[in-house]
């Protein structure tokens, strides 16, 4: 069907007038910045590394976002059951028990300074065994403030008091 | 400018010629950026002008005109000259605003340019108020509303036939170009949605 003959003279004087709608003044002006300014962006987020632009993806793309969220959800489940089911063991079994660092130091050196694989122990203190509630290996007291002939069993200490009657 | 009666269309031809574009589209491709900010400059008008009345709203049309550019610029290195430069990024821009027209079905939310001081005195619009239109005082703004509600009853395809040939004032076969269609589906289109506007706007045009 061939359009018929128009008489829309009217509306298309009416649609013309539409061209008096105009952004507001100076909008034009710095258009051409901003797209540049958008175009620089886009480029260095897509220079950038992989990380930056996975993130940028999911700030995009919400169902992305979401599922990376199960993702992570998912693993720490994951996790968390394992923990419940076997974790203990593991710790007590294949995690050499912890050392304070000066025994370590010492007793790895040795008398000609040859590594070995565990320090041996010094002041004949037993290790209690390393756990997660005892992650670090008990020694005994450490020498120090109580002592004899150190701190405050040297017999440099004087008493606090005096007495009021000498004054 | 204000339209004329003609039936050519007065405005918005593409006014420079091919060689200039095809230079710098050339010096863009190899990566003279401001070759590309001289190809915003001389469309961003034109582009903005048709993305705004096809959606009637100043955010959008800022959004996607800018949108429309920073595509052109990606997709720069892929032009190969078959069409203008000028086709290809109208090209772009209408099928960016079609792709956010459908997307944002039913959510229409009119934010309306301001009028320029010219269209208060347009001896064309002035004229036709005072022969044709029963309400003298007529509110240029609420017009201006109704226009717009107007276009936005008219499908995609409809509206952006009125925008390039009645607002703009492109020609049917440049037309037919950017919408990738033959120049008989443009005058039919253009027929059947200035027969809805007419229908719309009755109370203007009496």
């Amino acid at each position: 069907m061939s359009p018929a003959p128009d008489n829309f003279d009217a509306l298309r004087r009416l649609l013309a007038w539409k061209r008096h709608e105009q952004p507001p003044p100076g909008y034009f002006l710095d258009f051409a910045d901003r797209v540049r300014a958008r175009i620089e962006a886009t480029e260095a987020e897509e220079a950038g590394p992989w990380w930056q632009r996975f993130f940028a993806g999911l700030d995009l793309k919400p169902v992305l976002a979401g599922a990376f969220g199960l993702a992570v959800m998912g693993m720490y489940f994951f996790g968390l059951s394992l923990a419940h089911s076997g974790g203990e063991p593991l710790a007590r079994a294949e995690v050499p028990p912890a050392v304070p660092l000066y025994l370590a130091t010492q007793a790895s050196m040795g008398p000609l300074g040859a590594e070995r694989p565990y320090p041996s122990l010094a002041y004949g203190a037993m290790p209690i065994a390393a756990s997660s509630v005892h992650p670090v290996l008990q020694v005994g007291p450490p020498p120090g403030l109580f002592r004899p002939g150190s701190g405050l069993h040297s017999g440099a200490l004087q008493r606090a008091g005096f007495d009021l009657d000498n004054n | 400018m204000i339209a004329t009666l003609d039936s050519k269309p007065t405005r918005a031809t593409p006014v420079e010629t091919p060689a200039d574009d095809q230079v710098l589209v050339r010096r863009a491709q190899r990566g003279d950026s401001a070759a590309f900010d001289t190809l915003v400059r001389r469309y961003q008008e034109r582009i903005y002008s048709t993305i705004y009345h096809m959606t009637s709203n100043h955010e959008d049309a800022n959004d996607l005109a800018q949108e429309a550019f920073i595509k052109a610029h990606q997709a720069l290195k892929s032009f190969k000259g078959d069409s203008s430069f000028f086709t290809w990024l109208y090209r772009i821009a209408v099928n960016k605003t079609i792709n956010f027209l459908k997307q944002r079905k039913n959510r229409t939310h009119m934010s309306l340019d301001d009028l320029d001081f010219n269209a208060e005195h347009d001896p064309d619009l002035v004229s036709l108020i005072s022969e044709r239109t029963p309400r003298r005082e007529v509110n240029l703004a609420e017009l201006q509303e109704r226009l717009n509600a107007a276009m936005q009853k008219l499908s995609e395809d409809h509206r952006l036939v009125v925008t390039l040939h009645d607002v703009q004032g492109l020609p049917h076969d440049e037309i037919s170009r950017i919408m990738d269609c033959n120049v008989g589906t443009v005058r039919s289109r253009l027929f059947y949605a200035r027969q809805q506007l007419q229908a719309y706007l009755s109370d203007y045009l009496k």
